[in-house]
């Protein structure tokens, strides 16, 4: 039912599924305007002791989060049905993409992970409202109204320069330009989400922080509401870089897992200081100390997130990651970022003066030993972010361009994580307060020997010429495990009904920090050996050849051609044995694609517990033999399973009954 | 701990951060894609090539020489020389001496362009397999060298070069290395002149 | 919560077996074989370098990864240099003549990168020096008071000390951390009294 006045056409105004972008607009300028509610009216409430006031936070978080999916949806909707009025569709998706890709292009460009950002981060709110019924009201909305202010910041970065909903009208193109071909890949439909979950959850920990600092109130029961939280986003980040490692070392088909680029930098940063103040909040929550330190490490834990997000977004560092920049939408992002993270820090100058520790210890102590340890992560993030911002110093300076990459950070990082580990293995033993030198370390000498024997001979059975710095990174993996294990049997033992029961009466926290600890040493256990111990050859071969790596036999049996459903493609037949037994058939393959007239090469990796085997096929070097990639990379999967389980560590910790958030 | 060592100290990541968000300012809009040249302030690498005109007749850095000059690397790979080509041509006509550099190309494709859209060069080396550019630092086609009349490179352009980068990078430049060579001849002049008043 | 983390923590199982187990797809990579004629260490050299090389061409990548026509290039020189037998330094150098100190990811040390360099230890080493300070004149305070104790006075803050300290303990709330609880309270609560007691 259309009018048509002088030949225009006029629709009446009534539901159609074509306003549904409007729709999402609409719906970010709600939620925009409930956070700005949020941000100020239980704020009021807490100066002016009105509960009423105080006590909305609860449903206005609901509200907000509830707009901020309805929006989200519509932009799913509108990529699911191919909207191509929509230039973030158009940009980023096409009518021939898999509906499953067609969903994970929504978070493929800027505009649209900066609205999964936002609607996590009104997740993460949602959540803190619903857990925390144990909190005081004032508490909650203090909480709540810090993270609306987050919002707010973000949502008007969204709705003024990024707004994913604009149209291309009139003239709107028949069908989009497809999502990069790369990101069309299952660890690039969970990475994001799982990295966002981690930066933006650490909005709740800032929150409770920037809270405690208005109110003043900043004890044991401020660490205790905040660290479940703080470690539930750690875990998230945690598994976020693993799957973003993962997904480079088998999609990008450089062998390499983790780059030392920007945006890996980017997210290592906050993972390091979150680390750091996930254990500064157990000596606060336990011993009332370090409050200000703690207080500190939360305020920087999510500023480093969002100088991620600046760095990325803003263009002011080049890296493969990067999204198209645009200096106006950077600028609008540092003044967001002077905002948020200035207003903190001076916050915290004019209020943390006030906070006074209160309990004792002496230089051999649980606190010393965490302080430490805080002391080493933040060296460790003090590293990264310098080796990272270095560069875009100097040039501003006009000292000249330089680049700082893997050397830089291997000579001055791997070190510091090193000693790190040391007191990693110690840590967890000392007891709060003071702790004899002399019964602290009597019962580890024996395990200090295990580990130095065990990290000498272990590098012997690995193929390839002796590496002292593998062998020392095993002795501190080794220590960090047995110390671990041992504490733990310990305690198990000291139970008179048996060591089940023993383990039983362990609290969920302990038995999450052993694991997480574990998980620790086994990640840097495939770090160590799969950095020094991989066999990485890029060789000729004709077919029949066989070539030798890492005690391995490569055979290569040929060359067929395949046709695909969208590509024709090469492939090339190994087969793979280790000392005359056959151990797997691998068929990479080199595709040429018609549509995007692009070749890829596409690696076949034979996974293992202990070894990876990775075979890419290169160029066609003539006469019948081609250019053949062949790693051989030791104990490769450690990397990423370390992380895993540092994650299941932090989850298993929080579900400890001590945190019961609904209580 | 004093008071005010407290305060400084809790003031500190205040500081700091400040000082971070001054740079990220100053950051923005710069592209940090763009390379100076490590060869600024030291004369052009030696070689010894063909002419793109003649394969037969050899060319050396010496012939380079002699006045102050732009060196265009250019291909018939590179969009961005095409589009840049009508003003190296406009500026070839004003009397400015441009040496062209076919970088990684084909003799006779680089003719034709040359023959289709015309030839702005005084003379162009023909550097089939890049040799020179990688000697030179070239990292991406079109780029655009001033070279002052002892074949020194004073200043490198990447990217287009058209009427607002010849008005307000390089002919300034262009024009102080052409002053600063005549110097002496001018001073001369204006010697002479005041003799004859 | 522990009943509600269930989901997740099968989830983050699931996607590690999912990584321990799913063979992997889809690269874009530049692979060229360069012949070394059998001398396996010029291979690796020639590796390691093209590793620390950055493509002044691409956003962010070194010369061996990098499927850019430049960075081919460079690793053509890179060998031929390493065949001429020039040692990896000197390689290095050679390159940085050429595109400027921006092209080795190995920063070089000079004036204006000390602070680069040498900034972590720096770090270190205040941070070392003031927890030390901090907790050892912490010490010093308590150690520099007399000795003398009112001994009959201790005792009976003792026991009032104890008593609350076991009120709370049956509280219930440090039930649940029965194994973080210090094992030595009573021991660690003489010491407190004896501090509050000077």
């Amino acid at each position: 039912m259309n009018f048509i006045i002088g030949g225009r056409v006029f629709y009446p105004i009534y539901w159609s599924s074509e306003l549904i972008p409007e729709i999402g607009h609409f719906c970010l300028v709600i939620a925009l305007m409930l956070s700005v509610v949020l941000a100020v009216v239980p704020l009021w409430g807490t100066v002016t002791h009105q509960y009423r006031l105080m006590a909305m936070s609860r449903s206005l978080a609901y509200g907000q989060c509830t707009f901020l999916l309805l929006s989200f949806f519509c932009l799913i909707y509108a990529f699911v049905q191919n909207d191509f009025t929509v230039s973030y569709v158009v940009a980023h998706s096409n009518s021939q993409l898999p509906v499953w890709y067609r969903v994970s292009a929504v978070w493929g460009g800027h505009e649209g992970s900066l609205l999964l950002w936002i609607v996590l981060l009104a997740g993460w709110t949602t959540a803190v409202a619903r857990f925390s019924r144990a909190l005081p009201v004032d508490a909650i909305a203090r909480v709540l109204s810090v993270m609306a202010m987050i919002s707010i910041g973000l949502l008007l970065f969204t709705i003024l320069t990024s707004n994913p909903f604009n149209r291309t009208l009139p003239d709107f193109p028949l069908n989009g330009r497809d999502l990069n071909p790369l990101l069309q890949d299952i660890g690039l439909i969970v990475h994001p989400p799982m990295l966002y979950m981690g930066y933006v959850g650490f909005a709740v920990a800032f929150a409770f922080a920037i809270a405690g600092l208005l109110s003043g109130q900043l004890d044991s029961a401020w660490a205790r509401w905040s660290r479940p939280w703080t470690v539930i986003a750690w875990a998230f980040l945690t598994v976020g870089i693993a799957l973003g490692s993962w997904w480079a070392y088998y999609e990008l088909g450089w062998g390499g897992w983790w780059f030392w680029d920007p945006v890996e930098n980017a997210s290592l940063l906050p993972w390091l200081a979150g680390t750091a103040l996930i254990h500064s909040l157990a000596v606060t929550e336990k011993r009332a100390v370090f409050k200000a330190w703690t207080v500190l490490l939360a305020i920087i834990a999510f500023s480093l997130s969002l100088l991620g997000t600046f760095l990325v977004r803003s263009g002011v560092l080049t890296s493969v990651h990067s999204f198209a920049s645009d200096p106006s939408r950077g600028m609008f992002i540092l003044v967001l970022l002077f905002v948020v993270v200035g207003g903190s820090f001076l916050l915290f100058a004019v209020r943390a003066t006030a906070l006074k520790g209160e309990g004792r210890y002496e230089l051999v102590s649980r606190e010393v030993f965490l302080m430490i340890n805080n002391l080493l992560l933040m060296l460790a993030m003090f590293i990264v972010l310098l080796g990272t911002l270095f560069p875009l110093v100097a040039e501003v300076l006009g000292l000249g361009k330089v680049s700082v990459g893997p050397p830089y950070f291997n000579l001055v990082f791997v070190p510091v994580a090193l000693i790190l580990m040391v007191f990693m293995g110690v840590g967890s033993l000392v007891r709060w307060k003071r702790h004899g030198v002399q019964a602290l370390l009597k019962p580890m000498w024996k395990w200090m020997a295990i580990a130095i024997a065990f990290g000498v001979i272990a590098p012997l059975f690995l193929v390839g010429d002796y590496q002292v710095s593998v062998s020392i990174a095993l002795v501190l993996v080794a220590w960090v495990v047995l110390n671990s294990l041992a504490d733990m049997v310990k305690k198990m033992s000291s139970s008179r009904r048996g060591l089940w029961h023993g383990y039983q009466r362990l609290t969920r926290s302990y038995r999450g920090m052993v694991l997480a600890h574990i998980g620790m040493a086994v990640a840097v256990a495939g770090i160590a050996v799969t950095s020094l111990y991989s066999e990485e050859r890029d060789v000729r071969l004709a077919t029949d050849e066989t070539v030798s790596v890492g005690g391995y036999e490569f055979k290569f049996k040929g060359i067929t051609s395949v046709a695909g459903p969208n590509y024709q493609a090469q492939r090339g037949h190994f087969t793979i044995s280790r000392d005359g037994a056959f151990v797997a058939e691998l068929t990479p393959e080199k595709r040429a694609y018609h549509v995007q007239t692009s070749m890829m090469t596409e690696a076949a990796i034979d996974g293992g517990l202990f070894r990876d085997l990775y075979v890419a096929l290169g160029e066609s070097l003539g006469d019948g033999s081609w250019a053949i990639r062949i790693y051989v990379k030791p104990l490769m999967r450690w990397v990423w399973g370390g992380a895993l389980l540092m994650a299941l560590g932090g989850l298993l910790a929080i579900s400890d009954r001590r945190y019961r958030l609904a209580k | 701990m004093s008071t005010i060592t407290r305060n400084l100290l809790f003031g500190f990541p205040l500081v700091v951060f400040t000082a971070l968000a001054l740079v990220f300012f100053f950051a923005i809009g710069t592209d940090s894609s763009l390379l100076p040249s490590a060869r600024l302030g030291k004369p052009l690498p030696e070689f010894s090539l063909t002419l793109l005109s003649d394969e037969k007749q050899r060319v050396t850095e010496i012939q380079l020489q002699g006045q102050p000059a732009l060196l265009n690397v250019w291909a018939t790979w590179c969009p961005t020389c095409r589009v840049e080509h009508s003003a190296l041509n406009t500026l070839a006509e004003s009397g400015v001496v441009i040496y062209g550099l076919n970088y990684k190309d084909e003799r006779e494709a680089a003719l034709n362009y040359l023959a289709k859209l015309g030839d702005p060069y005084r003379l162009t080396v023909f550097d089939e397999t890049g040799d020179l550019g990688l000697d030179l630092g070239v990292y991406g086609a079109p780029e655009t060298y001033l070279l002052d009349a002892d074949g020194y490179v004073q200043y490198r352009h990447v990217g287009e070069v058209n009427d607002k980068v010849w008005k307000t990078i390089l002919e300034p430049k262009m024009l102080a290395l052409v002053s600063k060579q005549k110097g002496e001849l001018v001073h001369l002049n204006a010697k002479q002149e005041e003799g004859r008043q | 919560m522990s009943t509600k983390l269930l989901p997740l923590i099968v989830c983050c199982t699931l996607l590690l077996l999912s990584i321990l187990l799913v063979p992997a797809s889809g690269v874009y990579a530049a692979i060229e074989a360069y012949d070394f004629a059998g001398d396996r260490e010029k291979e690796r050299r020639f590796k390691s370098l093209i590793e620390e090389l950055r493509c002044p061409k691409c956003q962010n990548q070194n010369i061996a990864d990098s499927s850019a026509p430049l960075a081919k290039d460079l690793k053509d020189r890179v060998y031929k240099l390493i065949n001429e037998g020039m040692s990896d330094a000197e390689i290095t150098q050679y390159l940085v003549d050429r595109f400027g100190d921006f092209v080795s990811y190995r920063p070089p040390m000079n004036p204006s990168t000390w602070f680069l360099w040498f900034g972590p230890l720096c770090v270190l080493l205040i941070a070392f020096s003031v927890i030390v300070f901090r907790v050892t004149s912490k010490a010093k305070k308590t150690a520099n008071r007399p000795q003398s104790v009112d001994t009959q006075r201790v005792a009976q803050l003792l026991k009032t000390y104890v008593k609350e300290a076991e009120q709370i303990e049956t509280q219930g709330d440090s039930k649940i951390n029965s194994n973080d609880i210090d094992k030595d309270k009573h021991k660690v609560s003489v010491e407190s009294v004896n501090e509050e007691g000077k």
